[in-house]
């Protein structure tokens, strides 16, 4: 079994072992609603839970065989490459979630206009090197879009805890 | 029954629904063209605009989408050896090899003929069911509904290759994420802890962009380049290909039909018909040698059963309110926000809506063909440009589509909270459709199994229908899995080849 195996096989152990966790909190709290509210919550929970259990028993038994990961054409998501697979993949995958939730974090700050002009740029300068002129023509774009969007379909942006403190 | 037929179709040549129809086979032809924007974040991105349009239109732009990605995600498969799409993985085996040899505009000319004609007879087979559908329905109470909603949840298990157990866990998750907020048959609030938002508990719209979107943007853009890294000319000679077809009418047929038949099955999808048909069409050749080297049945066979299996989704979906894939849980969920119930009252109360559907499907599948032939060389262009500067837009219009559903910031935090979601089960190889589908069918299930309980007590689970489901749930669980492997090993044999 290679790294990048080996680090998705204690992840999605880690994974099983957080949802046998939650089915269990749900079981455990459900007990606390009305018949009709519990009842499904109740069996829904102690299925997974069981289900859980199988499915940890099953990796336990492929590591103790030393058996290599079920490989595969996976036809039911689509998959990674292996290069994205490696704990560098992860980390630069990551990176690029932290800019993703940087976005997320202005919009909430400044509403989705003004942090769209932030973002854009800054994502196409820093972290792609992309000239100034595409980055500035797709701010450009999205905010024809947006406007587009709030016009004729009433889509209505969300407006940043700081915008009422701007001067314009 | 031919008046709704009828006046389905009048409804349907209004300007506007029509212009719809026409806009969604334009998004699903884009979308299945970027690998990574299949019809399901299509159809998630257009579904918060759905609210106060006019149901007809809004559920024709759905189903155009629905329809046009298996059309359209032939591209990148046949250019690039990437699937568009789950459903295209197989048409990569021959199209691939047909491009590299340049003959890439016949694979294409033969995959869009016989997606259309798969497509014309999905929606035929789909309109001959529906006179008979009224009886076979009213055999199902609710015990039958509900084995069906668990029939789903266990085809979607299936679904997700040699892991069923892991996809099956991926829907308990989805069902456990759909109990948040009010309970459907108590007046309980139920894991929201006293936080306003998630009273109407998780929208489905953030869930599914949340799930699929987020986690392919920032793949494809930590990937870096364009989403194709290599490709080949169109070439020439797509009359060749539609030639190819006619010549091999009676496989479009035969593979359409499989395609109907499978589709039909709750869970089954686009991820296994496709496989599924390729290893038929291997088996039962006479002459294999071509096979994986750039066989144009290897490409026919494939996409018309791709094509058809959409009548056959629709089934399930229209007839029982069981999804027939995850993009149909999406469709479930634009005709609950429409105010439509899908199930059994559908073609009792909206049968010219059931109709206006089939006739979607079939003018999408006509569209579509169309759009795809003539848009080829320039549509094939986008795969090459620089993701970084589709990102932005794509990430602008998920956050946008996001925001609509309570207007409020917890939308957005939602959608980063699935977001990371998805990007977890991606990395650890967990299938994210049965937990999409596991969501959608919390709400039914629960309904239904309290019904079952409150009129039959534990009875239900005697009943003979119910048994015989339950035991096709247990036979599918196995049987699939088996099936699937075995459809993929006959692939990868012909895939190493003979030499």
């Amino acid at each position: 079994m290679d790294d990048a195996s080996r680090l998705e096989a204690r992840l999605r152990t880690a994974f099983v072992l957080a949802l046998f966790a939650l089915s269990l909190f749900v079981v455990w709290t459900a007990q606390d609603f009305r018949t009709a509210a519990r009842l499904f919550p109740q069996y829904a929970g102690a299925v997974t839970a069981a289900l859980c259990l199988l499915e940890l028993g099953r990796q336990l038994v492929r590591r103790k065989l030393l058996a290599p990961a079920e490989e595969g054409v996976n036809t039911a998501d689509i998959g990674l490459e292996a290069e994205e697979r490696t704990r560098e993949g992860i980390r630069r995958s990551l990176g690029i979630f932290s800019w993703v939730l940087g976005y997320g974090v202005l919009i909430v700050l400044l509403g989705m206009p003004l942090a769209t002009a932030l973002f854009v740029p800054a994502l196409l300068r820093l972290r792609f090197d992309a000239p100034w002129l595409p980055a500035l023509g797709l701010v450009a774009g999205l905010w024809a879009l947006m406007h587009a969007l709030r016009v004729v379909l009433a889509v209505r942006l969300p407006s940043g805890w700081l915008t009422g403190t701007f001067p314009f | 029954m031919l008046d709704a037929f009828l006046s389905a179709l009048v409804i349907l040549m209004d300007p506007f629904r029509l212009g719809m129809l026409f806009a969604g086979v334009s998004i699903g032809i884009v979308v299945g063209i970027l690998p990574g924007l299949g019809g399901l974040m299509g159809m998630a991105l257009v579904l918060p605009f759905l609210f106060g349009m006019d149901a007809y239109a809004g559920i024709a732009m759905l189903i155009g989408i629905a329809a046009a990605v298996p059309s359209s995600d032939t591209f990148p498969s046949v250019l690039m050896g990437i699937p568009g799409s789950s459903g295209s993985q197989a048409t990569v085996m021959d199209g691939y090899p047909m491009a590299k040899q340049g003959q890439a505009a016949r694979a294409l000319g033969a995959a869009f003929s016989a997606s259309l004609i798969g497509g014309l007879i999905g929606a035929a087979a789909l309109s001959a069911l529906v006179p008979f559908a009224r009886p076979i329905v009213l055999l199902f109470g609710a015990p039958e509904l509900l084995m069906l909603t668990i029939l789903g949840l266990c085809m979607v298990g299936v679904l997700s290759g040699n892991r069923p157990l892991l996809g099956i866990l991926g829907a308990c998750l989805g069902l456990m994420l759909g109990m948040i907020g009010g309970a459907p048959a108590a007046p309980e609030y139920r894991w929201a802890y006293g936080i306003l938002y998630l009273y109407d508990g998780l929208s489905l719209v953030i869930v599914a962009l949340g799930l699929f979107a987020i986690p392919e943007i920032i793949d494809l853009l930590a990937r870096g380049g364009s989403i194709a890294r290599r490709g080949a000319g169109l070439g020439s000679g797509w009359l060749d290909g539609v030639r190819d077809v006619l010549r091999n009418k009676y496989l479009v047929v035969r593979h359409s039909l499989i395609g109907v038949l499978i589709g039909a099955i709750p869970g089954m999808g686009s991820s296994i018909i496709d496989w599924l048909n390729y290893g038929l069409v291997v088996s039962r050749a006479k002459d294999k040698s071509r096979f994986g080297k750039g066989d144009v049945r290897g490409v026919i066979a494939p996409e018309a059963a791709n094509n058809a299996k959409e009548g056959g989704v629709l089934m399930p979906t229209l007839l029982f309110g069981v999804p027939g894939s995850s993009a149909m849980a999406l469709l479930l969920g634009a005709l609950l926000i429409f105010g439509v119930q899908p199930g059994p009252a559908l073609l009792r109360d909206n049968l010219e809506l059931v109709f206006v559907i089939i006739w979607s499907l079939a003018l999408a599948n006509v569209f579509g063909t169309v759009i795809c032939l003539i848009l080829s060389k320039p549509i094939s262009k986008l795969t090459f440009v620089p993701f970084q500067f589709v990102a932005p837009v794509v990430l602008a219009i998920v956050i946008l589509g996001a925001f609509q559903q309570t207007r409020h910031m917890g939308d957005l935090i939602a959608l980063a909270a699935l977001g990371m979601l998805g990007w977890i089960m991606k990395r650890i190889g967990m299938p994210r459709p049965p937990l999409l589908v596991g969501f959608i069918l919390a709400g039914l299930a629960e309904r239904y199994l309290w019904m079952s309980y409150n009129i039959y007590d534990w009875e239900w689970l005697t009943r003979p229908l119910v048994l015989i489901i339950a035991a096709l749930c247990l036979v599918l669980i196995f049987g699939g899995t088996l099936m699937k492997a075995r459809m993929q090993r006959s692939a990868q044999q012909v895939e190493q080849g003979d030499g």
